[in-house]
């Protein structure tokens, strides 16, 4: 397979500016302290990059006795979602730098978990890359056949960020194996207002061809994303499985040709966000999955309201 | 527009299509109130089953039928944890894992203090926010979701 070890690198190198404030209850003195920047890497956490942002508020005198924690426009940000999983869910690009609020009290525990150290990250970071293991591979032997240094140099190369550390071992876990293709390609979909979407998934079709990221959007969410306007595949499937049953002569009234749907042809899709950008419906879905998936090897694919409706 | 994009995951929101066709920003927003204060369980079983699956059966081989709500769960002890007299319990699938450690905690009465780890499929553990729903479709062995626990790191 091609080698697309660019497309790796500058995903990775994908940063956010953000700049940080101390929340106005917080402050205790006659001005507020001094915001912090920072160009903050997409595909880190936020603990991992934080630690000066804490400095530079304790020495301005803040209460920093608790752990810090922040939001934006009042919403908690979890940090064990990648943070640009967090910007392109909750920031905007035509709002630079992400305006984001620090917070040293109150944290919200029933939103948020705790991350009393950076060794909390390093577990939570390899247990997801086990899970996303095991739904590409039925179990975690990948990860498992693995020397634990090589493990480890997973976390270093997260955790200083050097991308040939990171990914030299990390290609092990995301490329294609000819002889044993994967089960399922791991992702995880935000939507607003409902619980994030994760189901397993196949790469291949049963003629052997790739599922498509619009193939993949009209399964898990048929009514905003109609299979006629995202997937050929889709359409063309569902009608000869209902020419099929009406040949047997089953009852056609169980067989939807087309998901229901109340968008029109008119209305605008709504947006799909992964690092930043829009990829197109007719990507393979194992490319996606194997070149684009974050360090945790899972795809966090965003979807927003259409910039019509927003 | 700008503003717009700021403001939404907090107030206007764009949820489905019924919410794509309002236009009243006031009828938009309460409704997203609503949510927002109930933003835990009750209502993740409700969005989740009208998004994803309003109606017939799909024809679409690849999708599991849309899941019951509730999904059993079987526990088992590892290593010296302790034995449970009743093993397999019903979850709600709209529930964060987060209740089933809490569950299984008081089931074992255990201290907020005492150690406990949980595993799925001997593998791997979820994050506390992982919605039992999508970790059931995902792992499910036979109908029910296999739970493993320890007072020592087992799988880690």
């Amino acid at each position: 397979m091609a080698d697309d070890r660019e497309i790796e690198r500058q995903i990775w190198e994908g940063k956010v500016p953000i700049v940080f404030n101390l929340a106005q209850s917080e402050v205790t003195g006659d001005e507020p302290p001094e915001p912090y920047y920072l160009l903050a890497p997409r595909c880190s956490y936020l603990p991992l990059v934080t630690t000066k942002v804490k400095k530079h508020f304790q020495s301005t005198g803040t209460d920093t006795e608790d752990e810090m924690w922040f939001d934006y426009a009042g919403q908690a940000l979890k940090w064990h979602y990648p943070i640009g999983v967090l910007f392109d869910f909750y920031g905007s690009p035509s709002q630079l730098p992400w305006s984001v609020t620090v917070h040293f009290q109150g944290f919200p525990e029933d939103e948020v978990l705790r991350c009393p150290d950076k060794e909390t990250v390093e577990t939570h970071m390899i247990a997801t890359i086990k899970e996303a293991d095991y739904l590409k591979n039925g179990s975690t032997k990948k990860l498992l056949a693995m020397l634990k240094k090589d493990q480890k140099q997973l976390w270093m190369g997260l955790k200083t960020f050097k991308f040939d550390q990171f990914w030299s071992v990390n290609k092990r876990l995301t490329q294609r194996d000819e002889t044993d293709p994967f089960k399922n390609v791991p992702f995880r979909i935000y939507v607003p207002d409902q619980p994030v979407l994760q189901e397993p998934f196949p790469p291949f079709r049963q003629d052997g061809s790739e599922y498509t990221l619009g193939d993949l959007l009209a399964t898990v969410l048929p009514e905003l994303f109609p299979a006629e306007r995202v997937s050929p595949f889709l359409v063309a499937f569902n009608a000869a499985a209902a020419e099929a049953r009406a040949a047997e002569g089953g009852a056609p009234e169980d067989v939807p040709v087309a998901p229901p749907s109340s968008l029109g042809k008119q209305v605008e899709l709504p947006q799909i966000v992964l690092h930043g950008i829009s990829p197109a419906f007719e990507t393979p879905l194992l490319w996606l999955g194997e070149h684009c998936c974050y360090p945790d090897n899972f795809l966090h694919i965003c979807i927003l309201p259409s910039e019509l409706t927003a | 527009m700008a503003d717009d994009d700021a403001d939404f995951p907090s107030s206007t929101t764009n949820a489905g299509p019924a919410a794509a066709g309002a236009t009243s920003s006031s009828s938009s927003s309460s409704a997203a109130a609503a949510a927002a204060a109930n933003p835990n369980a009750a209502a993740g079983a409700d969005d989740d089953n009208a998004g994803a699956a309003p109606s017939a059966p799909s024809p679409w081989t690849l999708r599991k039928p849309p899941t019951k709500d509730k999904v059993i769960v079987q526990f088992r002890a590892a290593g010296n944890a302790p034995l449970m007299r009743q093993k397999k319990f019903k979850i709600t699938a709209s529930e964060k894992f987060q209740t089933v450690i809490e569950f299984l905690r008081k089931q074992l009465k255990f201290k907020p203090t005492d150690p406990l780890f949980l595993y799925i499929n001997q593998a791997f553990s979820p994050a506390p926010d992982e919605i039992v729903r999508n970790l059931y479709q995902c792992f499910e062995i036979k109908g029910q979701l296999d739970i493993q626990y320890a007072t020592t790191p087992a799988w880690g």
